[in-house]
């Protein structure tokens, strides 16, 4: 019953922080973070309770009937890659509640960041794919609410209807991709359901698995999201200092989606796929990083970056050995935390000089060393100077991706020459150079001092020793690259011999 | 019993954090204890670890901290190694760079961020020991990447000035572009040996790449763009010169024990696998001679004396490529160590004159310097002697006289590489002796201000010892059977293999000699019989900037890069969707307005959804 606790903690918070809200804002606080400690906890103990034993099988953990006619079930289970993005999301989650303590309306802001913390953490659960749909919207809901509510009013008012219309049509075409493969597997076998094990067994016809898939792809595209999809992210950027946080957590079930569903459920078709993936992750490795150089908002720099990071998690998918995909894993997080850590000090600078264009700011390192020494840092993570987990992450896509194609990995390590200059382009602008800012300025508070100390111990935990990811998610990673029998190959353009899918690197 | 060497790396660091966290509350003698003593610690460690080698050179010590990443057998761990090039590398890094940072208690003491400072070349020292402990390439790229971060750092140390910014982040990004080279070396190595340990891919290298393959060539080539990026040599030479934006120190630190040498260090580390292609070893050898060639003469056309040291640097770097490239391993490294102590000694001597005449770099504003400022004057000299690499009396001249020889004599070398590099050692002596003359003799133009104290002149008098005797370990073989360099290098690098039909080694000499003598009295005559006056034309000019190689790149990669950025700053597929977004939206006004307008709605019905979705949880 632990997983749906997680879950109902997290929704009973949400109810209570809104009820409570009414006659005590501070209240309505505590509720909220004593639920997700709760659940942070919860999930953590389970972590570790399970690291002794083996993540072979899956914690399965509810199954029960949820709409009996059409064979939906409640059925949530987890294994290591689940468990660590759950402790991963309620993490960010807390730094994000930490941050917005003085939003205007907590009742409101808190029912709805727990309700998005739900669905992200029931889309990491699900075994069933109705249910997966059902968390896919109800993260996307309050997530629009919270933009709307919280947006910069200096930014266009469209900004919360962008991210919106993006994320619901892809996820209505979704929609349309589970039913058909729900009739279809229903024809075959005579049993209605949408439990996701049953349907990994369903034989399709190459180009009906094809459409299928991407209708799945795309949701989980534009919620990564790759070029061209990635319109709503700068937006949702800029909309408001929230959202980064959010975003950061939001961003990774588009990669969990292709990891668990997409690739499992169609292999072959993903493997047709699998060259359009990588040079659509290229392009948006190259043209994000093209774009964040150019950008004088420190916001829209910091979506642009996280869009530039995703091209390394598409390639990396798509790259399909166990290196690439380890590296995949780290990256959602490292990018997470790194993204979200630029994100923060935006903010930071915001309410120091009220503005977030870089070129009207310099020279801070002579007013506000320890502010300017977390920014250097943050700096130092998103242009993946090794020690910090960035690099091992990019590391890892980048070994994974050579051994399928060397053409993908040397055009995608261009990338981190781009890296490099847009994040050092930021250290010119703001910490260095002459003080530009207004007379008084003070340095971070111990609240800032604390979340940022927290979040660069993390990088670079992660960045020297990356056991507690690798070892937590090997196994979910290599049932998964066995799960085709047939073993098919796929060739990319410039690999002489063709490669065999699913097979693990060569390596001894 | 294992030697917990992994200090020699950990006591730099330590001192980093010391000071990056509690700096602020140190007193300034604190400050410069604290970084001083972690580097003098190590040092001290490093000499009593040495005593292993002293009885024998193929010693080896191992020790390995943690697994830093495990996926299936691709297991690279923390692991450090030393060896006897390993060894050498250590002593002159954390021997020359403590008197670089003894130096610095007295050259920073009037600058702000003291505590920064010790920080950040504490730090710089740390990375550089971990690159070169390395024993395996993940954790030799940490290093490598770490010594370009502290550069970085220390280049743009005063950071008020947007110049000496933008000088430091072209020297990450311009060595950046080779890490990225070195990078795709390392991935294509994982690919073919499934490891990155060096010893495993020494030993293994024949047997998986084959000799003379368009594999091992590339393999070759690609950490050697990894190694010019570092050591500044063609074709990314271009950093170095504005790398001068950084104190003098740090220039000395960079130069001599430091960040440049790490390329020559890669180049001999990975040998086995340099040697398994022809051609690779051939385009080391070229690029080191056209690299000094065309470094010592922009040297000639400099008028801020630190930039004369700066191309001199990328020229005498240079040489130690060619060495490589010939497959004179242990010549390289022992150019590499006299090379250390005498520009270390140039640059702290240089920062000497800079801070004795209040910031003055041109040279052809100083003059007549030799009676004010005579400790100066004699250690400079020391180290220009050997710079100009005079016969017997410099350690330049053994260390270069051998490169220069087995640029002709080694089975790799030819005549056309001895004659670069012959005429390059004319050169050198050239601008060397211009640069003495023009600075140290003639008439006074800038009044001394400050005379530097024993904290300054001891460091430079120290290294003035090192620079003339640390020849007389390794000498040419034709005039004593002193070979204890060499010797001591066996054990990790191949010895080099000579033709078997050559000229005499002795006439040859004598070309070099009287060449490196006949620069010395063109300077005289050009540069002390006249008063040097600092003339411009467009030759000069070109040479003064390094042959235009900046405005070449600028107008090849940095213009369309940026170019191509500022024009799609706004993004246009994002455009082409809300454009394409306003029409649906005139078009489905109605859904856009119920969508905007009714959120308590949306409220309510998600709350009910909540419940029913509660209702059936717990039923």
């Amino acid at each position: 019953m632990i997983l749906s606790y997680i879950i109902l903690i997290l929704i009973a918070g949400a109810v209570l922080a809104a009820l409570t809200s009414r006659w005590q804002n501070r209240l309505s606080f505590y509720i909220s973070i004593l639920s997700q400690l709760g659940a942070f906890g919860l999930a953590l103990g389970l972590l570790f309770s399970a690291s002794h034993i083996t993540f072979s099988q899956s914690i399965y953990d509810l199954n029960i009937s949820w709409i009996p006619v059409i064979g939906a079930n409640l059925h949530l289970s987890a294994d290591g890659l689940s468990l660590l993005l759950i402790v991963f999301t309620l993490f960010l989650g807390l730094i994000g509640s930490w941050l917005s303590k003085n939003l205007p309306q907590p009742g409101f802001f808190h029912f709805q960041f727990l309700i998005l913390l739900a669905g992200i953490n029931g889309i990491f659960m699900a075994a069933d794919l109705l249910l997966f749909f059902f968390f896919w919207e109800m993260m996307l809901v309050p997530m629009y609410f919270l933009m709307a509510r919280y947006r910069d009013t200096s930014q266009s008012e469209n900004t919360p209807f962008k991210f919106l219309f993006y994320t619901q049509v892809s996820g209505l075409i979704m929609l349309l991709g589970i039913l058909t493969l729900f009739f279809i597997h229903g024809r075959q076998t005579s049993i209605y359901t949408f439990e996701l094990s049953e349907l990994i067994n369903t034989t399709l016809p190459l180009p009906i698995s094809l459409l299928i898939m991407l209708s799945f792809v795309l949701a989980f595209l534009v919620k990564l999201p790759v070029i061209p999809f990635q319109g709503w992210m700068p937006a949702a950027f800029s909309a408001s200092p929230l959202a980064v946080i959010l975003t950061g957590i939001l961003v990774k079930t588009g990669a969990y989606g292709i990891l668990r569903l997409a690739i499992p459920l169609f292999p072959e078709a993903s493997v047709l796929f699998a060259p359009t993936a990588m040079a659509l992750g290229v392009v948006t490795i190259l043209y994000a990083g093209f774009i964040a150089y150019s950008s004088n908002d420190i916001r829209r720099i910091a979506a642009y970056s996280s869009i530039s990071h995703t091209g390394f998690i598409i390639i990396g998918l798509y790259a399909f050995n166990l290196m690439s995909w380890q590296g995949v894993i780290y990256q959602m997080i490292a990018s997470a935390i790194s993204v979200g850590g630029l994100a923060i000090l935006a903010e930071s600078l915001y309410t120091r000089t009220q503005t977030y264009d870089i070129t009207q700011m310099g020279g801070l390192w002579s007013k506000a060393s320890v502010f300017s020494g977390f920014g250097l840092f943050i700096s130092l993570a998103l242009l993946g100077l090794p020690a910090l987990a960035n690099f091992v992450a990019e590391f890892l896509i980048l070994a994974g991706t050579f051994q399928q194609s060397i053409t993908v990995a040397v055009l995608a390590s261009l990338g981190i020459v781009v890296a490099a200059a847009y994040s050092l382009r930021i250290v010119q602008k703001v910490y260095v150079g002459e003080y530009k800012g207004p007379e008084q300025i003070s340095d971070f508070t111990l609240r800032e001092k604390l979340i940022m100390g927290i979040l660069a111990i993390v990088l670079v935990v992660l960045g020297m020793y990356s056991r507690p990811i690798t070892q937590t998610t090997e196994k979910m990673l290599k049932q998964t690259l066995i799960l085709d029998t047939e073993q098919p190959t796929y060739q990319l353009p410039d690999n002489a011999a063709s490669v065999k899918l699913f097979s693990n690197p060569q390596i001894d | 019993m294992t030697q917990p060497i992994w200090i020699l790396p950990a006591l730099p660091f330590v001192g980093f954090l010391v000071l990056a966290l509690a700096g602020r509350y140190l007193p300034k003698k604190g400050i410069a204890a604290t970084g001083i003593g972690a580097i003098a610690l190590s040092f001290l460690y490093a000499l009593y670890l040495g005593t292993a080698f002293l009885s024998d050179p193929a010693h080896r010590m191992e020790f390995t901290l943690w697994e830093w990443i495990r996926i299936d057998s691709f297991v690279p761990s923390l692991s450090l190694s030393i060896d006897s090039l390993t060894y050498i590398f250590i002593l002159v890094i954390t021997g020359v760079g403590g008197l670089i940072h003894w130096y610095s208690a007295e050259y920073m003491a009037e600058e702000e961020g003291y505590a920064r400072f010790f920080a950040y070349m504490n730090l710089f020292v740390g990375f550089m020991l971990t690159l070169v402990m390395a024993s395996n390439l993940l954790v030799l790229y940490l290093g490598w990447e770490g010594v370009g971060l502290c550069s970085y750092l220390l280049i743009g140390f005063f950071y008020r000035d947007p110049a000496n910014n933008y000088a430091a982040r072209k020297a990450f990004i311009v060595t950046r572009i080779g890490d990225t080279a070195l990078l795709i070396g390392l991935l294509l190595l994982i690919r073919e040996f499934g490891t990155l340990d060096i010893q495993t891919i020494s030993n293994n290298a024949t047997s998986v790449l084959g000799a003379n393959t368009a594999l091992a060539t590339a393999v070759a080539l690609l950490l050697l763009g990894g190694a010019v990026g570092k050591s500044a040599q063609l074709p990314l030479q271009v950093w170095l010169p504005d790398a001068m934006a950084g104190p003098s120190p740090v220039s000395a630190l960079i130069h001599a024990a430091t960040m440049v040498t790490a390329g020559v260090y890669l180049v001999a580390r990975t040998h086995a696998l340099f040697i398994l292609s022809p051609l690779a070893m051939q385009t080391v050898a070229i690029i080191g001679a056209l690299t000094l060639l065309i470094a010592a003469i922009s040297a000639l056309f400099q008028y801020d004396i630190k930039r004369v040291l700066a191309y001199s640097t990328i020229s005498q770097i240079g040489y130690m490529f060619l060495a490589l490239g010939v497959g004179a391993w242990s010549a390289a490294i022992f150019h590499f160590v006299i090379h250390a102590f005498f520009k270390a000694l140039l640059f702290l001597a240089a920062g000497a004159v800079i801070l004795a005449l209040h910031h003055e770099q041109n040279m052809f504003k100083m003059g007549g310097l030799y009676k004010k400022l005579p400790t100066i004057f004699w250690t400079f000299l020391i180290g220009s002697l050997s710079l100009a690499a005079l016969p017997f009396i410099s350690g330049g001249f053994f260390s270069k006289d051998s490169i220069i020889w087995y640029a002709l004599a080694s089975t790799n070398g030819n005549i056309l590489l001895w004659t670069l590099a012959t005429v390059g050692a004319f050169i050198t002596s050239l601008y060397t002796f211009r640069m003495i003359f023009i600075t140290f003799f003639g008439t006074e133009k800038t009044h001394v201000h400050y005379i530097p104290g024993k904290t300054m002149t001891i460091p430079l008098i120290v290294l003035a010892i090192l620079t003339t005797f640390g020849g007389y370990i390794e000498l040419p073989h034709n005039i004593a059977h002193v070979q204890l360099f060499s010797e001591f290098l066996s054990a990790s690098l191949p010895a080099v293999s000579i033709k078997s039909t050559l000229p005499p080694e002795g006439i040859l000499q004598l070309v070099v000699a009287i060449l490196s003598l006949a620069g010395i009295g063109l300077a005289y005559q050009l540069y002390y019989k006249t008063e040097p006056t600092y003339k411009t034309s467009p030759v000069r000019q070109f040479f003064l900037q390094g042959w235009n190689f900046d405005k070449l790149y600028d107008t090849l990669f940095v213009r369309p890069f940026v170019w191509v950025s500022k024009t799609n700053a706004s993004d246009a597929i994002d455009e082409v969707f809300d454009y394409v977004g306003l029409q649906l939206k005139k078009l489905g006004n109605t859904l856009a307005m119920s969508i905007n307008g009714q959120i308590n709605w949306y409220l309510a019905s998600m709350v009910i959804g909540f419940i029913i979705l509660i209702v059936f949880m717990i039923w």
